[in-house]
Order: C-alpha cells, then sequence, then structure tokens
C-alpha cells in the first residue's frame, strides 16, 4: 500500500515538475503567457519541497531572461510615466512586484534550514544579482555593483543560526574566494553590519521589526568569522584579469572603477578585519584570530599598526590569549618596527604556572627562543628568565621539561655571565680570607614582577638538580648536561618541542627490551606492603 | 778472570814488548819469582813441588800462554759507550769458543753425518751402557737397585714362595723360632725380684747393674761383648713380656664384651625400634636359638641400609652469611640498576645465578636440621586452609612438591591428609563460604566468570592439566571456591615443578600469566575479596616470575599499554576509563619488578601512563579520586629508594588537597597555594570534594578498596578520607623528597596551602572535623616547617660545573731519574712491544744463518777429512802394493842376477 502511494506521489511530483516546465516553456515562448509565472510562484512557495525547487530554478531562469530583456529595468522613462497608465508599463510594474516577491521567497528560502535549499537559494540570488549589476551597468554606463540585494543576503545569511556550515562554506569559496568584487563588497558590508550604528531597518520599512539589532549576537560573529576564516585570496596587484561577478561594462566611461584596483581591496579587508575585531568576540574565536594573525592577516593589512591595539589588548588579557598575542606582536615588532614599551617585563609576566601545561607551548617558545636569542641583553634579565623557567619546569609535564632544559642550555652558553646561577664559588672575605657563609643563600623573589628587582642572578638553580632527579629517565639524563663542561653546540629547539605524554610512552614501548625486565629482590608475598603510603589510607 | 783483566789492562796500558809482558806475567801469577821456590818449611812437611803443584802451574801456564795471544781475544767494539751497562760479550775468547762450536758439532751434525744413509742396527739400552760418566760398579749398583725396584713395585707380596713375611713376622734363633725356646730361664730383670723375696738383700749383680755408677758401662767392660747366653736372656724376658701384655688386653677385652652383650637387649631395642614387636615374639618362642638369634642380627645390622655420605651439612653461621652474600649482591645489583648501569657488568649471570640461588635455597632439599624451622610436613595442610599467617610457611606447596617427588608414598599420604583436611575447611568456613559465594556470583556477573557458585565441589582432584590461557583457567576453576582455587594454584605449582621437566617452565610462566589475569579480575569484586586470598595469588604471581620472566614481562607491557590507551581514552572523552583492576596491577608490578631501577622495560612506561593521568585526567567522582590517590601512592612506592621528583603526583596530591577548602569557582583562590595549574574543567569537578562547614562527619575511615570498584556520592565521610588520605600522601613526599635540593621549592607552596586548610576547617563545636584529621595536618605541618627550616639552613649554591683543571700539553723532554738503558722508554707499549720482537727476530735470524755458515763449514771440513783419509789409505794401499811388487822385482832380479852370475859362475 504503501508502495503504491509512494508511487503516486512521485507520479504527482513529476506531473508538477512537469506541469512547471511547460509554463517556464510558455512564460519564455511569448509575453503572452506572463500570468503564468503567477502559477509558478504558487508552486514555488507551496508546501511541496521538490517542486517547490524546481519552480523556484524555473522562475530564476525567467526573470533572468527578463532582466535581459530588460523588462525588470526600472527605467527614467517609468519614473516619468508614473502616473501614464500604458500597458507596458502596467506590466512592467506588475513584473517587478512579482520579481520582488520572487526575491523575498529566495530570501526566506536562504533563512531555512536545509542545507541544500540554502545554497540553491543562494545561486539563484547572486544570479539575480547578477543580472540586475549588468542591467544597471547598462542603464548607468559604468561598472554598479547592486549592493543593496547583496547587503540583504549577506546579512541574512550571517545573522541566521540556521546557516549551515555548508552554507558559509559554498559562500566563502565558490563566490568570494573566486570573484573579486563579491569579496569587495562582502567586507565593505560587514564593516556595515558590524558597525555598531546600523540600523537594520533603514532600507527595509516593510520588513518586520527583527529580534537583535545593534548587539551583534554571537551567532552573527560566528558565521562572519567563519567566512572570513576561508577567504583566502587576495589581488595583490591591479591587472586587467580580475574575475568579477557582475562583468565589467565594455564601453566603461569611469576608466578605473574601485573593484578593479587593489588598495580598495586592502582597505575593504583591513576594515572588515578590523570591524570583526571590535566585536564582541567569544574566546575560541579570539584564540583562532590570534592564531592566523601573522601569517593571514597581517600581511594583506593596509596598516599594520592598526591591529596594535588589539594585540597589546590581547597580550595584557594574561593567559593563553598573551601567548597568542605574542606571535603577531612579534611580527609587528620585526616587521613593523613596533616599538613596545616594557616587552620584557610583559614577557616574564607570561611565565606563569600554566606556561609549561598550555597547548601553544612549542609556538611559544619558538618565539622565546627569538626574543632571548640577543646576546645584547643583560645577565639579570637573561638570569631571570631562566630561574623563572626552571622554577616552572620543576612542576611541568616531561614534554615541558624536554622544552625548558635545552632552552636553559642555550641561554646559559650564549650568555656566559648567567654561568653563575649553575656554578658559584663561595665569597671571600677581603679581610679575613675566610669563606662567606650565606644563611639564606636564596635571594630570588618568586614574585617580583620587575626583572631587575627579583635577584636571580643572585640565586642557583637547584630546580635543575633536582631534575637530574626526575623519575623519567631520559629527563634526568639531559638535566645532567649541566654538569659538563658546556663543549656541546646549541641544541636545536626545535627537537624538542613537539613532545607529549604519548610520545614518550611510545618511544619507551615500541621497541621490544633486549633481556628479560629485572625482578624485585624479594618477590612480594601481600598485595599492599605494609607500612607502604598505600597502607596508609586504604585497605583491602 | 782476574787475570785476563790483567791482561786487558797491559794491553791497555801500554805497548810493552812480548816479553816483557811475559815475564811480568809469570811473576805475577807466581810462577817465577820467590814465590815459586819450594820453602825448606814444605819440604820438611814432605809436601812436594812436584805432586800437588805441577797441575796448577801448568793451568796458569796455559792461562798465561793464551792471554798472551793477541789474536784469541776478539773485543767488541761498542758504537756508544754507555756508563754502568756490563755486556759479556766485551771481550770474547775466540779459540774457545770456536773449539767449542766445533766440539759440539762433531756431537751432533757430525754423529748425524756418520750416521746417514744406515738403518736398524741394536741400540744398546742396558743401563749405564752408554754414559762413559759411569764406573763399571757403578753401573752394575743401578742396575741391581732398579731390579729391587722393579720387584718390590709388582705385585711382590702376594708372591708366596718368597719366604721374605716370614722375617718379619716371627723370630727366629739358629733357624729356630723363638717360641720354641719359650721355656728358657726368667729375664734378666726379674732375677733381683727373688732375690728380694727370699733374703732382703738386693744381688750383687743387680746392684752393679742398677745402683749408683750402675747403667753405665763398667770400665773394664768397655769393649766387652755380651755373652750368648746373656743375650738369648734378654730376647726372651722381652717376649715373655709382650705375651703378658697381650693376655691382659685380650682379658679387658672380654670383660668388656661380656659387658656389651649383658646390655645388648637394651642396645638392640635402640638399634631395632620398629621391629620391637617381633623381637620380643621370637624371644618367647625361641629361647633356646639364641645364637641364631643374634646371628639374624648380625645380618640385619650388615645388611642394613646405612647413612650415605654427604655433603658437610652448613652451619648457622654460614647458612646466614650465605644468605647475607646474596642478599647484598641483590641489593648491589638493584643499585647499580638504579644508577641506569647495567646490572650485570659484574657478571652477565649474575641476576640468573642470583635467582637460582635464591629457587635453590627456597626450593631445597629439607634436611635433618631444618626439622624446626620451615620444614612442617603437617603444617602445610594447615595454611592451605586459608589460614596463611605471616608468611612463613614460604613455600610450603614446594616443600609437598619435593617430597612428592622423592617418594611417591608419602606423598599420597600427605595428600590423603590435605584432603581430610579440605574437608574440615569446608565444615569451618561455611559461613565465609555463603559470603564468598555470594562474591562469586558477583564476579561471574561482573567479569569472565572467574568463579561460580557450586558448593559441592569440595573434593579437589590432585592433578590438573595445565591452562594455557585464561579461559582455560577459568573452565578449570570454575566449580570451585576461591579457597579451593589456592589449593589448586598450589597443588599445579607442585604438579608442574620446574624441577621435574624442562617444559614445566613455560606452563608455570603461563600460569603466572594466567593468576596475573585472575588477579585483575578479583580485584574488581564487589564487596571485595579478602585480602588473604588476594595476597596469597600474589605470593605465586611473586614467586611464579622468575620462571620465566621474559614472557611475563611481556605480558605486564601489553597489560601497561593498554592501561595507557585507556587513560588517553578517558582523557579524550572525560571519562574514567581506569579500573581499580589496574590500580591492583600497578601495585603488583611495582612489588614485582625492580621499581626503583632508572630505566625499566615495564615500570618506566607506566609511571609515564599514571604520570599523565594523575595530571591531564578529569577527575569528576570519589571513584576517580580513590583511583587517583591510590595510584599516587603507588607512584610513592616505586620512587621510595630511589627517590626521584615525579612532579605530577605532588600536583594531583596538593590539588586534591586544595579541593577540599578551596572555593573551585574562584581561580585565585585556587592558585594562591597550589602550584599546579588545573584547567577549568578539571577545577570544577573537584569541586565535589569542597568540605562545606554545615556538615558533620561521623567517622573517618580508610578509603576502601570497593571504592575503586563502584562510585559513590561524596559525602563528609568520604570528603574527610580523601582529606586524610592527601595528608597521609603529603607526609610520605615530604619525607621522601627531603634530599632533593629544591625541595623548598617543591614543597614551599605546600606549606601555604596547609595554612589554608588548617584555617579553613570547621571548629565549631558540632560540625568540627575530625581530631584524627586535625592532629594528622598539625603534625605535617610542623614537620613540614621543621623539614623547610633545616632545609633552608643546609642549602648552598650549585657548584654544576666544577671539573677536574685539564693539564696543558707539555713539550719539556721528559727526564728519568733512574735511567735503565736496558728498559725502553717509549710510552706506547704496543709499539715498544714490537720493537723488542723485531729485534729478537732480526738477532736470531742472524744467528742461524751464522749457525748454518758454520754448519756447512764444519761438514765442508769433514768431508775434506775424509777424502784425505781415503787418499791417504789409497795411497798407503798402493805403496804396499808397490813396495811389494818391487821387492818382488827386486828378488827377481836378485835371483836373475844370482841366476845368470851363477851360470856365469857355471859357465
Amino acid at each position: 500500500m504503501s508502495l503504491k502511494r509512494k508511487h503516486s506521489n512521485v507520479e504527482e511530483e513529476s506531473s508538477l515538475n512537469e506541469v512547471v516546465h511547460k509554463l517556464e516553456a510558455s512564460v519564455l515562448s511569448s509575453h503572452e503567457n506572463l500570468n503564468n509565472i503567477v502559477e509558478i510562484y504558487k508552486i514555488a512557495s507551496g508546501d511541496d519541497a521538490e517542486a517547490a525547487f524546481t519552480a523556484a530554478n524555473s522562475l530564476g531562469r525567467i526573470y533572468s531572461a527578463l532582466w535581459t530583456k530588460g523588462l525588470l529595468k526600472r527605467a527614467k522613462s517609468q519614473q516619468q510615466n508614473k502616473d501614464s497608465t500604458t500597458a507596458a508599463a502596467k506590466v512592467s510594474e506588475w513584473i517587478r512586484e512579482n520579481y520582488k516577491q520572487y526575491v523575498d521567497l529566495l530570501k526566506s528560502m536562504l533563512g531555512n534550514s536545509n542545507g541544500p535549499i540554502q545554497i540553491a537559494a543562494l545561486r539563484l540570488l547572486l544570479q539575480m544579482i547578477d543580472k540586475e549589476g549588468q542591467s544597471m551597468c547598462k542603464s548607468a554606463g559604468n561598472y554598479v555593483f547592486p549592493n543593496d540585494s547583496f547587503l540583504e543576503a549577506i546579512e541574512i545569511i550571517l545573522n541566521s543560526s540556521d546557516s549551515s556550515e555548508h552554507l558559509l562554506r559554498t559562500l566563502a569559496e565558490s563566490y568570494l574566494n573566486a570573484y573579486d568584487d563579491l569579496r569587495l563588497y562582502f567586507y565593505r558590508d560587514l564593516v556595515k553590519l558590524a558597525s555598531p550604528d546600523y540600523d537594520p531597518f533603514k532600507n527595509r520599512s516593510k520588513r518586520g521589526p527583527r529580534a537583535s539589532s545593534v548587539q551583534h549576537s554571537e551567532v552573527f560573529v560566528q558565521n562572519a568569522f567563519a567566512v572570513m576564516n576561508q577567504i583566502r585570496t587576495m589581488p595583490k596587484t591591479s591587472n586587467e584579469n580580475m574575475s568579477l561577478w557582475v562583468a565589467l561594462p565594455k564601453n566603461s566611461s569611469d576608466a578605473e572603477p574601485s573593484v578593479l584596483s587593489p588598495a580598495a581591496h586592502t582597505r575593504a579587508f583591513s576594515e572588515a578585519w578590523l570591524a570583526l575585531m571590535r566585536l564582541q568576540l567569544n574566546p575560541e574565536i579570539y584564540k583562532q584570530i590570534l592564531l592566523m594573525m601573522h601569517k593571514r592577516i597581517i600581511p594583506h593589512m593596509s596598516d599594520s599598526k592598526l591591529l596594535m591595539d588589539f594585540l597589546s589588548n590581547s597580550y595584557e588579557t594574561g593567559g593563553s590569549v598573551s601567548l597568542l598575542a605574542l606571535n603577531g606582536l612579534f611580527t609587528l615588532i620585526t616587521e613593523h618596527n613596533l616599538n613596545y614599551p616594557q616587552f620584557y617585563e610583559k614577557l616574564y609576566a607570561l611565565f606563569d604556572r600554566n606556561l609549561f601545561h598550555v597547548k601553544y607551548r612549542a609556538r611559544f617558545f619558538r618565539l622565546l627562543e627569538v626574543f632571548l636569542g640577543s646576546s645584547h641583553l643583560p645577565a639579570y634579565l637573561i638570569a631571570a628568565f631562566i630561574k623563572r623557567m626552571a622554577r616552572l619546569a620543576l612542576f611541568a609535564p616531561p614534554a615541558g621539561i624536554v622544552t625548558a632544559i635545552p632552552m636553559i642550555y642555550n641561554l646559559l652558553k650564549s650568555h656566559p655571565s648567567c654561568m653563575v646561577l649553575i656554578h658559584r664559588m663561595p665569597e671571600y672575605d677581603s679581610e679575613t680570607g675566610e669563606e662567606k657563609v650565606d644563611k639564606d643563600c636564596d635571594p630570588f623573589i618568586a614574585d617580583e614582577p620587575d626583572l631587575s628587582k627579583c635577584q636571580a642572578l643572585q640565586s642557583s638553580l637547584w630546580e635543575l638538580e633536582t631534575l637530574q632527579h626526575h623519575y623519567y629517565p631520559n629527563i634526568a639524563t639531559l638535566a645532567k648536561i649541566f654538569n659538563e663542561p658546556f663543549h656541546k653546540p646549541q641544541f636545536m629547539l626545535e627537537d624538542f618541542l613537539d613532545h607529549t605524554y604519548t610520545t614518550f610512552f611510545e618511544s619507551d614501548t615500541s621497541r621490544k627490551p633486549k633481556k628479560a625486565p629485572a625482578l624485585a629482590t624479594q618477590p612480594p608475598t601481600t598485595l599492599i606492603r605494609p607500612g607502604d603510603a598505600l597502607s596508609d589510607f586504604m585497605s583491602l | 778472570m782476574a787475570k785476563l783483566n790483567a791482561v786487558k789492562r797491559n794491553a791497555n796500558t801500554g805497548k810493552q814488548s812480548a816479553l816483557k809482558r811475559l815475564r811480568t806475567a809469570l811473576s805475577s801469577s807466581g810462577i817465577t819469582g820467590a814465590k815459586s821456590q819450594v820453602s825448606k818449611r814444605d819440604r820438611k812437611r814432605g809436601i812436594h813441588k812436584t805432586t800437588q803443584k805441577s797441575d796448577e802451574r801448568r793451568k796458569k801456564l796455559q792461562a798465561i800462554q793464551s792471554a798472551l795471544n793477541p789474536f784469541e781475544f776478539q773485543t767488541n767494539r761498542k758504537k756508544m759507550d754507555i756508563l754502568g751497562l756490563k755486556r759479556k760479550d766485551d771481550v770474547v775468547n775466540v779459540a774457545i769458543a770456536r773449539q767449542r762450536a766445533v766440539e759440539k758439532r762433531k756431537n751432533t751434525l757430525g754423529k748425524e753425518r756418520q750416521q746417514r744413509n744406515r738403518f736398524g742396527g741394536v741400540v744398546d739400552q742396558r743401563i749405564g751402557e752408554n754414559d762413559p760418566t759411569m764406573d763399571p760398579e757403578e753401573r752394575m749398583l743401578k742396575r741391581f737397585t732398579m731390579e729391587r725396584q722393579k720387584r718390590q713395585s709388582r705385585g711382590d707380596m702376594f708372591n708366596l714362595e718368597d719366604d721374605v713375611e716370614g722375617e718379619i713376622t716371627s723370630l727366629t734363633h739358629f733357624g729356630r723360632s723363638i717360641d720354641e725356646i719359650d721355656e728358657f730361664d726368667e729375664p734378666a730383670g726379674s732375677d733381683y725380684g727373688e732375690d728380694d723375696q727370699a733374703s732382703g738383700a738386693i744381688g750383687s749383680s743387680a746392684v752393679s747393674a742398677t745402683h749408683f755408677g750402675g747403667f753405665e758401662p763398667a770400665a773394664g767392660e768397655e769393649g766387652r761383648k755380651k755373652t750368648k747366653n746373656e743375650v738369648m736372656q734378654e730376647i726372651i724376658a722381652k717376649s715373655k713380656q709382650h705375651k703378658y701384655e697381650r693376655q691382659m688386653l685380650k682379658e679387658q677385652d672380654d670383660g668388656v664384651r661380656r659387658e656389651l652383650d649383658d646390655d645388648f637387649e637394651s642396645v638392640r631395642a635402640l638399634l631395632f625400634a620398629d621391629k620391637d614387636q617381633d623381637d620380643d615374639d621370637m624371644d618367647v618362642d625361641n629361647q633356646p636359638s639364641k645364637e641364631k638369634l643374634y646371628d639374624s642380627y648380625v645380618r640385619d645390622l650388615v645388611f642394613e641400609k646405612r647413612g650415605r655420605p654427604q655433603d658437610r651439612l652448613k652451619t648457622e653461621e654460614e647458612q646466614a652469611r650465605e644468605e647475607l652474600e646474596r642478599l647484598e649482591r641483590a641489593e648491589r645489583h638493584r643499585l647499580r640498576r638504579m644508577e641506569g648501569l647495567p646490572s650485570d657488568s659484574e657478571s652477565d649471570s649474575g641476576s640468573d645465578t642470583e635467582m637460582a640461588g635464591y629457587d635453590s635455597k627456597k626450593k631445597r632439599r629439607p634436611e635433618a636440621d631444618d626439622l624446626g624451622d620451615d620444614f612442617e610436613p603437617n603444617a602445610e595442610s594447615e595454611d592451605e586452609i586459608n589460614v596463611p599467617t605471616e608468611g612463613v610457611d614460604f613455600g610450603a606447596g614446594l616443600e609437598a612438591g619435593e617430597s612428592s617427588d622423592e617418594e611417591d608414598g608419602d606423598s599420597e599420604d600427605e595428600e590423603e591428609e590435605e584432603e581430610e583436611d579440605d574437608d574440615g575447611s569446608d565444615l569451618r568456613e561455611s559461613d565465609s563460604e555463603a559470603e564468598s559465594n555470594e562474591q562469586q556470583s558477583h564476579a561471574a556477573a561482573r567479569s569472565a566468570k572467574p568463579v561460580s557458585n557450586h558448593e559441592s565441589s569440595s573434593e579437589l582432584p590432585f592433578t590438573f592439566a595445565a591452562p594455557t590461557d585464561y579461559d582455560a583457567w577459568v573452565e578449570l576453576v570454575a566449580p570451585y571456591t576461591l579457597e579451593q582455587q589456592l589449593v589448586i594454584i598450589k597443588r599445579m605449582r607442585t604438579q608442574y615443578h620446574i624441577r621435574l621437566a624442562p617444559q614445566n617452565k613455560g606452563k608455570l610462566a603461563a600460569l603466572a600469566v594466567i593468576l596475573t589475569n585472575h588477579l585483575a579480575v578479583l580485584a574488581e569484586q564487589n564487596p571485595p575479596v579478602s585480602k588473604q586470598t588476594i595476597d596469597e595469588i600474589v605470593r605465586h604471581i611473586g614467586e611464579l616470575a622468575p620462571a620465566d620472566p621474559e614472557q611475563f614481562g611481556e605480558y605486564c607491557r601489553e597489560l601497561v599499554i593498554g592501561m595507557q590507551r585507556r587513560i588517553q581514552k578517558g582523557i579524550r572523552q572525560q571519562t574514567n576509563q581506569l579500573r581499580a583492576s589496574d590500580v591492583a596491577l600497578a601495585r603488583l608490578f611495582v612489588s614485582v619488578f625492580s621499581s626503583s631501577d632508572r630505566y625499566h622495560a615495564i615500570i618506566t612506561p607506566m609511571m609515564v601512563a599514571i604520570a599523565q593521568f594523575l595530571s591531564q585526567h578529569t577527575f569528576a567522582c570519589v571513584r576517580d579520586i580513590s583511583i587517583g590517590l591510590a595510584l599516587a601512592a603507588i607512584v610513592h612506592e616505586t620512587q621510595r629508594l630511589s627517590r626521584r621528583l615525579v612532579p605530577e603526583a605532588l600536583n594531583f596530591v596538593t590539588s586534591i588537597l586544595a579541593a577540599t577548602v578551596c572555593d573551585h569557582n574562584d581561580s585565585h583562590d585556587w592558585s594562591d597555594g597550589c602550584v599546579f595549574p588545573l584547567s577549568r574543567r578539571q577545577r570544577e569537578a573537584l569541586g565535589i570534594l569542597h568540605i562545606n562547614t554545615a556538615e558533620k562527619c561521623t567517622d573517618v575511615s580508610d578509603i576502601s578498596w570497593a571504592l575503586l570498584v563502584e562510585d559513590v556520592p561524596a559525602t563528609a565521610d568520604i570528603r574527610y578520607a580523601v582529606l586524610r588520605a592527601c595528608l597521609a600522601l603529603c607526609r610520605r613526599y615530604v619525607d621522601c623528597y627531603f634530599s632533593l635540593s629544591a625541595f623548598i621549592e617543591c614543597f614551599q607552596p605546600l606549606e601555604l596551602l596547609l595554612d589554608k586548610v588548617c584555617l579553613r576547617l570547621p571548629r565549631f563545636k558540632l560540625q568540627r572535623a575530625p581530631d584524627a584529621v586535625l592532629k594528622l595536618l598539625e603534625d605535617l605541618q610542623s614537620h613540614l616547617a621543621d623539614q623547610l627550616t633545616s632545609a633552608r639552613e643546609s642549602r648552598i649554591p650549585l657548584k654544576m660545573q666544577y671539573h677536574k683543571p685539564l693539564a696543558i700539553a707539555s713539550v719539556a723532554p721528559k727526564f728519568e731519574s733512574s735511567y735503565n738503558p736496558e728498559t725502553h722508554y717509549d710510552p706506547d707499549r704496543d709499539r715498544s712491544e714490537i720493537l723488542k720482537l723485531r729485534r729478537q727476530v732480526a738477532r736470531e735470524r742472524r744467528g742461524a744463518v751464522r749457525e748454518l755458515r758454520r754448519d756447512a763449514q764444519f761438514l765442508a771440513g769433514e768431508r775434506l777429512k775424509e777424502q784425505k783419509e781415503k787418499d791417504k789409505s789409497y795411497a798407503d794401499k798402493m805403496k804396499k802394493a808397490w813396495s811389494v811388487l818391487e821387492s818382488d822385482q827386486s828378488e827377481m832380479k836378485k835371483l836373475d842376477k844370482q841366476r845368470i852370475k851363477d851360470r856365469k859362475a857355471k859357465i
């Protein structure tokens, strides 16, 4: 039975599709049958998804044809003959009315929760924009982009919580990455949308009041970031073969429309990112922006200094955000001559107890190697960093210790004046010649944020000596290098950065032991040895 | 030599004429001049110059003659004159040396030459025949002694025909045996006894023999020989005395024997204790045949199984020392491994022998002197009823095994006993049985049904097929209770004892693996299995692991790898994948393996895995936290001896401690004392531990094993239990790490945290924290404060770069204070050795070439000599022939002349 019903359904659908096709053919064949558009629109806005889809497509084709024929154009003559009730004007009015309805339908489809429908709607909308743009270009005589329609589409996409990942990706990859004008206007629209004084009701009096107004929702930020994140192209030089969605009119009077100038693109890009950064970012997106900052944002910025505030604020936030900001800051400092006051103090402040436990440890140490690499840094500064690092390494996981030890070794090697940290000869009294016995031989102040006052240079690295007794044998061996003469070349820090518990474990278990494991001298007689730590608080 | 030197000196001093030199030489040696004349006194004494001095003189003259001939001495010129170096070839007497060489060649090469082309012949092998140094008499003597020796050595004692024996045993006199001349007069010494009796006066002969001046040969008697009669008397006296003594001895022996006979009954009772009954019967029945009886006793004694000789039993002291040595060696190895050095560098098989020694000690056959301490044949049946006390029944099952493979009958007896005891145990344990059944059913539900609840299976078979894997084991032991399973394990170990068959090693190793698996299953039971059972199994594993450490180690490694996978998965999914069994296994590995090693194929990865768990896992429930605490304690156990820093464990314990009093929503509150950073998620999860001041704790107890198995909601009791566990662990770690140089850095945060805990624990009347916890806390606080103070006082700045200064290479020549030119001072030993050898080879080569050349010369000389002889003999022969012919001719001519003359005359 159900089969039968299904069969009948299929028949019905196919018949509806056929009806749509017939209607479309009739509309395209002659202007007489323009009324069929209403029929198709009914089907398109109907419940039958399949047929609606077909209908929307066919409507798209019909309106494209109508755009090319110029029937949809809002001509000057039209304005003039507003009150004249010529037949042509009436038809035109009617068609435009229907077209608006159709565009609204597409927009509502864009807000649909169904992914494929969203994508189809996007495609159709952009198609319409293309046609509209072409016709506008034709009438205006130079390059015009129908930004109003585009802005509305973008707004819907970015504000809709239903916008699927797929839709965003399609938008970014098939359209924004491919067509320079779309990207440029996307950036500009984003700036408009993100600006706090943007009034969504300005252009659309017809729309009902919207839920979110000035306060940008998290959805907007997320979507905007998702799209921005996926835009990877950027015009570098001004050249003619920019690919444009709305084709450049041939007899363009304007020699150089702004779409073709890379400067405009760069400016739009910068403004868009800055606008995004001004929004309320959640930590996840914040970190991601920082992560891509030095590679993908800074190089394309019109003026990198504009990022300074953002980066400085991030750097001062503390925690992992600071670590990430460091990278962008580093690029600014090294490549854009940024002068950051009290940079090393801030860097020192980053050495908190989380340092060895965060994910971005490797990234941080790479940069740290550069920052501390200069041999012109004062010894007290290096000593403070070393001491702080050693102190933190005492409680770090093996992967962190394995990074810290070569780092300290390299620092000691390039700053021999810090060797007193691991080798301090006793001071002799100048008068009596006896050894001075200092009661408190560790004057280091761990909480002192000022590098010059923490007295690290007067301390010793007992932490390193203790790490020579680390339970993991490789670390213990590595820590023994401080006992040997400093003849080794500097360590390649890169070799030590990417360890984790798992890599340690696997390196230990991957090779087969050569000989039988050593057994205890005295075989156990009980599971919990009477007197061991477990017996203190646990009973079988 | 002195002369030689003198000659040399002369030769060196100047060029004198040969005559002058001869003269001085003659006079200095005393041949000419005044001394050479024989003094008158000498002549008077009859010492003649010719007889004594002529030899000496001749020798002296010869020496002078040879010394004066400059061509006989070869002086070897030295290339370098070295002070203090004496060479024996400075001056060589060439003539003598050459002559010696020629002699030698004659004896060797010449002989050979003579012997060439000769085969066979008779070799005279008579003793001394070829030795020209022996006189004929000496030869005879030697031959005689040799003959005697030969005869002596070759079973001559059995030669009945020789009467040599007789001489030794009995004395003869004039061919008669002395026994025959027994009844002669009294011995000479006893005659004065008679005198005494008769007259009271001593006989004059006796007086003269013994009294003053007696015992000394009389002046006149010095040369006098004893008369024949006297000699005879002496001899007779002696023999009589001997006879008398013999008699006395015999009587004594008889007396003793008689006594022995009298006591025999009682002694016999000792000797034949078991046959007492029979003997009594026999005594009654066959009274008359006492001798027969005795014979039978004798036979019994003769054929009685004698004690076989045995190695000397070790004294207690020796045993103790051996044990001590074994322990010391084991400890030495362990320390070396702890340092990360290979333990076997001393002796590769060290650990093996040690293990073997250990085994042999443990599984040694019971000996007589063991009876008191650990060989208790009856005791073992007791400890099989699940009453293992103190672990003194060490290897009881093994000993049963030993006795069983020695004597089958005995072991059967024992096993019967065991069976009886098992029955008894069933009765005795009827109440605990029910409990264990519950556990078992639970176990069956939870895990791979290790045990089922058959109650009727009181009889146990005595032998079992060795299970190869855990499933086979489960199948095998399913019908039995846990206690019976322990018995089964014991019997299996007896049955497949490693000494019985070589393939048993594999079976025992498999058993160790199975038991490890079994332990994991038992650890998961709720309510937990009794401590005794677990301990018993652990003991078995510990004793079985040495059977095949490689296989066992491999299995344990796989378990550790599985554990790590689950830890990782748990961290990723934020669920706990570790179970109580993992805790139990971790604890087992720590005690079975040498966990203090610097690197250990099983313990080190396990530590990494546990550290990852402790630092990255989100502890969200009481069970997680209990497991974490247990693992932290296990980590402490691994570092108990080696005292290596495990930051993760410290961090974990501090975090848990902080969780009890700190507000998990306030990150600053947390970061105050707690060094270890926790992610927000971890921190919030630990909120369940926060001790609410409104709650009242009823009782602080241990964290039970059941908490590891099943989660329970957190209550005040549990929070305090966790707090107490944390404090205990902190105390342990403080003690463990006191020697670290960064002790202050490690534990100062803890001090702050403890202060905070102390401040925040409720102390109101009603909600007061338990006194036990408070006391522990205060103790720990003061202890830590003390330790920190002393650590601060004792800490000194590092001197890690203190290296022995390297000497600058010197270019000054090396000066030897006592230079010996004969030794080489090449610092490279090998090179000097090679040089030495090369010189030796060259020298030998030169010598050999020279010898060959001389040999050739000698041979040529010999050949020439022979040729000359041959020629000479030929010439002689020819001469003779010629002379004969000539004489004949002359005769003939004479005759002819005569004839002619005659004819002429005739004519």
